[in-house]
């Protein structure tokens, strides 16, 4: 088969843009090493990484400017590339297959 | 809420299984309700949900997005912005909630059979808040549309579509049926969870969310959206059961169970979102066509997931890639010379823009569909618009339930062959539209031998009298209800050039 970068990570509504756009700034901060890549299309933002995405609590935190347990993004979370796991402090997705 | 994070209390207080003493785990989990496929109970018990939400949080989240979505509609609905909607887009949001409404609340029963006879206590915990999901689905999407009623009375079939005998609705009743309305909880967690919901149910909410923002119908853009985060939870539901089956040897039972469902979702969706996406939402407001955005949601973001699982593409995937080619713009010819059996009014969406675009979009559509909308164009424009309607019936695939359009496809040069399949079995002759259409009926025949389609029953007497009146009172179209063109024609006489 032919092989394509897997892209994970979060696909918010469109109509919670402040959200998305803390979201984004996280995850950037949380994935230094590679581009983020953020596609708008108006109804939802699909923001992904390679094979692995971060999102930390502390992160989005920082980005929303107040405190924010990681289970109230669900209502924006209309949404996923990739698997997810989640635990107090992060949410990943990612992808393990190679091929 | 619990001072203590909720990792340190939250398997403890969901995780309740226990070997069973006073039954048999036949008599607790009847296979016909819960098939475990051999998995011995203690290796279901391994299962671990990855989106994990306690009570409070989920009844938190639920209450904030209701308040979101009506404070949104409680503007909406007082303003004039349905009267303004284009009438494609009419047509795709009528075609949605008569689709999709009840069906909603018949997902609740599959959810609630999960939250019963799930293999085990974490997953009847997700799958409790799943049948709460689909009851909400539910409500909202007949309630919205009830909202509009004195503005468009046929929202009505919100509500009404699935008490009816209407074709369409006989096709995702067929497929619905089996994948939730009376399957049982293992398979349900594979094919409604992890196929239907991880997969194609994003075309329809989200790529149609993408679509309606820009189309300016927020009401509906802010509904279906916010309905697509419960299923982007309780899709979940999904990945650790197939994980079990998996650990467990089950790797092709899972497969098989994937490989039907997933071309029985691809056949409604291509009728339902191929068409509003393709056809019906206006061309200056699309963002991708409906083959963009399978490459996106489906052959990419769904194929990648569940490849991590060790499952493969269906068997089938080069039919299913040509298949997005052609078949909804055979499907959208069919809906709009049939219209008047669907309860909304298709628009052509063939003027010159348009067709300029589907050109673009997919290679060839000029010189295969668009001669088809020629002729249909020249007998409007020469006042005779009552030969573009009309007097047979086509036959209908006694899978999928949709008209057969093998011709089309052939005509097209998609296929090698005009032909259906057909297969003969206990003296009955059954007709399919593809090779894979047969091969789910093949896997359980004994399932589907004693349903008739639409043109069975015509066939068969059950439709009197058999004429095309006859049969739209059998379907439940009163002739206020049945469909016309959504644009009294204004395509045909748009037209200005010709490709034939």
């Amino acid at each position: 088969m032919t092989t394509h970068v897997k892209m994970v990570g979060p696909v918010v509504r469109g109509l919670d843009g402040t959200l998305a756009d803390a979201v984004i700034t996280a995850i950037e901060t949380d994935n230094p090493d590679v581009d983020v890549d953020v596609d708008d299309q108006g109804g939802y933002i699909r923001i992904g990484t390679p094979q692995r995405c971060l999102l930390t609590r502390a992160s989005l935190e920082d980005a929303m400017g107040r405190s924010f347990p990681l289970h109230q993004l669900e209502p924006s979370l209309a949404g996923f590339a990739g698997r997810m796991t989640v635990s107090d402090d992060e949410i990943v997705w990612y992808l393990e297959r190679e091929d | 809420m619990p001072a203590l994070p909720r990792s340190e209390w939250y398997d403890l207080t969901r995780d309740m299984n226990w070997d069973l003493t006073y039954v048999t785990e036949d008599q607790a989990f009847p296979p016909a309700l819960s098939n475990s496929f051999g998995v011995p109970a203690e290796d279901w018990w391994t299962w671990d949900e990855p989106y994990k939400i306690a009570y409070t949080e989920y009844v938190h989240n639920q209450a904030g997005k209701d308040q979101g979505l009506f404070s949104v509609n409680n503007v909406v609905s007082r303003s004039s912005i349905f009267e303004n909607l284009d009438p494609g887009w009419k047509a795709a949001i009528l075609a949605h909630y008569g689709a999709i409404a009840v069906a909603e609340y018949q997902a609740s029963i599959g959810e609630a059979r999960m939250a019963r006879f799930g293999r085990a206590a974490a997953w009847r915990n997700m799958a409790t808040y799943g049948t709460l999901d689909e009851m909400r689905h539910g409500q909202l999407q007949t309630y919205f549309p009830y909202q509009a009623l004195n503005k468009e009375p046929r929202l009505d079939w919100a509500h009404k579509a699935y008490h009816t005998n209407e074709w369409g609705i006989i096709a995702a009743r067929h497929v619905f049926d089996d994948m939730f309305t009376a399957n049982d909880a293992v398979s349900t967690a594979i094919q409604l969870t992890f196929t239907f919901e991880t997969g194609f149910t994003n075309l329809q909410f989200l790529g149609m969310a993408a679509d309606a923002m820009k189309v300016g119908d927020l009401d509906f853009g802010a509904l279906i959206s916010s309905i697509q985060t419960d299923e982007a939870r309780h899709a979940q539901q999904g990945e650790p059961t197939l994980k079990v089956l998996v650990k467990a040897g089950k790797t092709d039972t899972a497969q098989n169970l994937l490989d039907k469902m997933f071309w029985r979702a691809w056949k409604l969706f291509s009728l339902l979102t191929g068409l509003s996406m393709d056809y019906y939402t206006p061309i200056e407001h699309r963002t991708h066509s409906f083959k963009e955005f399978m490459e996106e949601f489906i052959n990419k973001q769904f194929i990648d997931q569940f490849r991590d699982f060790g499952l493969e593409k269906p068997w089938y995937w080069d039919q299913l890639l040509n298949e997005m080619n052609w078949v909804h713009h055979a499907y959208h010819l069919g809906v709009y010379f049939w219209r008047p059996t669907v309860w909304w009014n298709p628009v052509a969406g063939t003027g010159p823009e348009e067709r300029a675009w589907l050109e673009e979009k997919y290679p060839g559509w000029n010189d295969s569909f668009g001669k088809y909308w020629d002729v249909m164009g020249d007998n409007v424009r020469a006042g005779r618009p009552e030969l573009t309607l009309p007097e047979t019936f086509p036959i209908v695939c006694n899978s999928c339930q949709i008209p057969v359009c093998t011709p089309a496809g052939y005509a097209a040069g998609y296929l090698d062959s005009p032909l259906p399949y057909q297969l003969v079995r206990d003296g009955r002759k059954y007709t399919f539209c593809s090779e894979p259409c047969q091969w789910v009926f093949e896997q359980t025949p004994e399932q589907f031998a004693g349903h008739l389609s639409i043109i069975d029953r015509l066939l068969g007497g059950i439709i009197q009298p058999p004429t095309i009146e006859g049969a739209l009172a059998y379907m439940g179209l009163s002739p206020e209800e049945c469909g016309v063109d959504g644009n009294d024609y204004a395509w045909a006489t748009a037209t200005a050039s010709k490709t034939a």
